[in-house]
């Protein structure tokens, strides 16, 4: 191996674009662990707490594109308080020192604010394109410094779910003139009104446009327009179908044909207040699409959902709300073979009644879509033995997410935990890397998760288990676990303490309403000096009281912990201690 | 820090007052929790062993659980964390729900796992497409009300809520009625007023107010404008006599 020529080794990582692969190959030996830091142009930062950005960048000097996440997962639930962190600008502005030629940047679950846009905007010639998922802190003035000096090279702009700050819709006017290079833009989450004729003139100078995301305030006649503008349209998120529409009945007619004449769209999602008959319009289009989310449209009933998707045959994702009920997804199963993705999230309407879907149209989805690898099913009830026909029917799951309203649900059949039909899902997919639990769970189902889901990299528990074993089974067990998130749960400083050996090969812990106490967080703090022990706690008292055993004996709120070589943080506001 | 205001899951925020109680014994009676109605709720170490036990613990056939983020809860009840009642944990879960929306349940921070920004969204739709016209309640994110125009074939409709101020609102109508009549916005759309211009343009706009009387639009501040507004109608000018033109000397508060 010491005689393999460099050239070589570098050709062939120019092939290797996996960050799993990268790693491992970087581990290899001292000579290639240069030639790969010095050869990779992307680069995954998955906690940016775990490591200092300067770090990042002498290590990879060529960086094009960085990717860095911050919050952790629960942060979606409102479980982590505002002002916790993940500020997006000591990355940014280290990009701005050590790598002018970026043109990727992407972040998720961080605090992103208008300063840190202007940087972005004005430190990168090469700027290809800003991805913000989950993001929070800005607003469409910093989207219009984006747009303004930004590189003409800009091909997107994404914001994700992100939250903007509304001042003002002049940032659609900011764009390059007489043309831009964009490709992608979505603006799907902006909360304020847009600037209708700057953003069908933004898209007429947008030729390459493939992918466009509009928010729920954009007319439908503009939509029409731009429709009609933009042959090579693969991806569109629609805008209001109420707004724009006329009650007159040639009016809807442009909007018919420009569907039905778009080759090209292959995915959609939007439809915030559509209702059934607006569908017709996408008739024409059914039959060639992937990708189909109507999970923010509650206005649809089952039947017209039914009607739409009969005809979707080449689907491959799903994202609906569960008011198209067991019936309707047993039409997704006898028409989507091809569906690989599925999710069902809660309508929850005051407006419809209670849905009807319940563990049987997962069961009917399982037995018709064969390739299904990945599941959300948000449901109001489960049962053993519709999860082990789940089970049976799907061998293949990569990501099982399974959310029974009700906590502590039991099988409504039997009056049994759920640790059985769990039990079989990961036993029957070898493959599973993220799982959620949900329902009544014993510390069995932990038992078999350690047994059994040998490639498990993420587990969601809420409201499981029985005793400290629940949690020391799965540290013990699934080796290639990364992130760990428990809520609810009775674990205890012993469960804690027990994965002491894990943490440093894992991302990160989150424990919530446990029964975790801050002695235990602190003794596990002081034999692990790479892992970032988090407490927060808003709300209470200091934690430096005078009485350090009754300090000690208290119960933590929230713990978050995460392996770093960059040592306590810095900017830990005051609810936050870094023990 | 103050937590922002969240907005139940289905889009009904709790009474301040309500969430912000502690819950004192005397609010027990009123309090909902995880569990059956007349069930104390289970030790949390029993309650996986007692389940086997007990059918009664699945979720009641009738009683939809809509599970919402709690209001921002007091400083002093430190269970943020946790909507649920734990008998070995003294500090106090219990949460009283906002009593008097039909829809309240007991309220479990972050479960279900839904994001915040899909809480959001739904919320807002529920509340834009809930009702068909101008009735629209005080508070709600929406006020669409009936855009008549002289002339026109078919009304309109527009969300007063997407409008901050006059200017806003005669652009939009500007542009949703410039097929029908070429200078017939001029009117709308004047210098700094909506009823400058009355010279050139043929329109005038006009609204009905709560009391049913017909108005000219741009007397009064905006918001008390929108409060109450029910629906708008341009009107020709030479239907206008008797209101008095306003030229010149218009007034102060254009917002």
């Amino acid at each position: 191996m010491a005689y393999f020529p460099e050239e070589v080794v570098e050709q062939i990582l120019g092939f290797v674009k996996s960050h799993h692969d990268r790693n491992a190959i970087s581990l290899v030996c001292r000579a290639w662990y240069h030639i790969e830091r010095l050869n990779r142009g992307s680069v995954l930062v998955n906690n940016c707490y775990a490591v200092r950005p300067e770090r990042v960048h002498s290590r990879f000097p060529r960086m094009r594109s960085l990717t860095v996440k911050g919050k952790p997962h629960f942060a979606d639930f409102n479980l982590v308080p505002a002002g916790w962190g993940a500020m997006a600008l000591p990355w940014v502005d280290a990009c701005a020192r050590a790598c002018p030629g970026l043109e990727e940047l992407r972040l998720k679950r961080m605090v992103v604010t208008d300063e840190c846009l202007k940087l972005v905007a004005h430190s990168f010639a090469n700027f290809k394109s800003l991805v913000l998922v989950s993001c929070e802190g800005f607003s469409t003035l910093g989207l219009a410094t984006i747009a303004t000096n930004c590189s003409v090279f800009l091909k997107e702009l994404d914001l994700e779910e992100s939250v903007v700050k509304y001042r003002g819709h002049h940032w659609l006017n900011c764009f390059p003139k007489p043309s831009t290079s964009l490709e992608t833009l979505n603006f799907a989450c902006l909360a304020g009104e847009v600037n209708a004729h700057a953003l069908e003139k933004l898209v007429e100078r947008s030729p390459n446009l493939k992918s466009l995301r509009l928010n729920r305030l954009v007319p439908f006649d503009v939509m029409a327009r731009m429709l009609a503008r933009t042959p090579k349209l693969e991806d569109l998120g629609t805008g209001s179908f109420i707004q724009g529409f006329n009650a007159g009945v040639g009016l809807h007619l442009p909007v018919f044909n420009a569907f039905r004449r778009s080759r090209s769209l292959k995915s959609l999602s939007g439809f915030w207040d559509a209702a059934g008959l607006h569908f017709q319009v996408i008739y024409s289009v059914c039959k060639n699409l992937t990708c189909l989310n109507l999970s923010y449209a509650p206005f649809i009933q089952s039947a017209d959902l039914i009607n739409i998707i009969r005809q979707c045959t080449k689907l491959r994702t799903l994202w609906v709300l569960d008011n198209i009920g067991d019936e309707g997804l047993k039409v997704v199963a006898s028409s989507c073979a091809e569906l690989e993705e599925l999710r069902v999230f809660p309508a929850r309407t005051a407006v419809h009644p209670r849905t009807a879907l319940t563990e049987e149209g997962l069961v009917a989805i399982s037995s018709g879509c064969r390739k299904l690898n990945t599941v959300l099913y948000f449901c109001e009830r489960m049962t053993n033995a519709a999860l082990i026909a789940i089970a049976k029917n799907c061998p293949q799951f990569t990501s099982f997410r399974l959310c029974i309203m009700e906590p502590r649900s039991a099988d409504p059949m039997t009056g049994q935990p759920l640790d059985e039909g769990f039990g079989a899902i990961v036993q029957s997919s070898k493959g599973l890397r993220r799982l959620s639990l949900s329902g009544l769970l014993t510390d069995n189902v932990f038992l078999y998760i350690g047994m059994y889901a040998e490639k498990l990299e993420m587990l969601s528990v809420a409201f499981a288990g029985d005793t400290d074993n629940g949690m020391i089974y799965v540290l013990n067990g699934c080796k290639n676990l990364k992130k760990l998130e428990i809520r609810d749960s009775p674990f205890g400083d012993a469960a804690l303490l027990a994965g002491m050996q894990r943490y440093e090969s894992m991302r990160s812990l989150w424990m919530s309403s446990c029964n975790i106490t801050l002695g235990g967080c602190k003794s596990l703090a002081a034999s692990m000096p790479s892992v970032n022990v988090e407490v927060i706690d808003e709300g209470a008292s200091s934690i430096d009281e005078a009485d350090e055993d009754a300090n000690n004996a208290r119960k933590v709120r929230k713990l978050y912990l995460y392996r770093t070589i960059a040592g306590p943080r810095g900017d830990a506001p005051g609810f936050v201690s870094v023990l | 820090m103050s937590p922002p205001l969240e907005l139940d899951y289905i889009g009904l925020s709790p009474p301040a007052a309500a969430s912000a109680a502690d819950a004192s014994d005397d609010l027990k009676g009123t309090e909902l929790r995880l569990g059956l109605p007349g069930s104390e709720s289970p030790d949390r170490r029993v309650a996986a062993a007692a389940a086997t036990a007990t059918l009664e613990l699945l979720p009641a056939k009738g009683a939809k659980r809509g599970f919402s983020d709690e209001a921002p809860p007091p400083p002093s009840a430190a269970a943020a964390g946790k909507g649920k009642k734990v008998a070995e944990d003294e500090e106090v879960d219990k949460k009283v729900a906002a009593a008097p929306q039909p829809a309240a349940k007991a309220q479990v921070v972050g479960w279900p796992p839904i994001r915040s920004y899909r809480k959001n969204t739904m919320a807002t739709n529920q509340l834009k497409g809930s009702k068909e016209d101008a009735e629209a309640k005080q508070g709600q994110g929406f006020m669409y009300i009936k855009v008549s125009m002289d002339g026109a074939p078919y009304l309109r409709k527009v969300d007063l809520k997407t409008y901050k101020n006059y200017k806003d609102l005669s652009t939009a109508l500007e542009k949703m009625f410039s097929g029908f009549s070429t200078c017939g916005c001029n009117a709308i759309s004047g210098k700094d007023g909506l009823s400058e211009n009355r010279k050139d343009g043929e329109y005038v706009l006009t609204y009905e107010d709560k009391d049913g009387d017909w108005m000219l639009v741009g007397d009064v501040p905006w918001e008390m404008f929108a409060d109450s507004c029910r629906r708008l109608r341009i009107m020709k000018g030479s239907d206008a006599i008797g209101l008095a033109p306003r030229a010149g000397d218009k007034s102060k508060n254009r917002n």
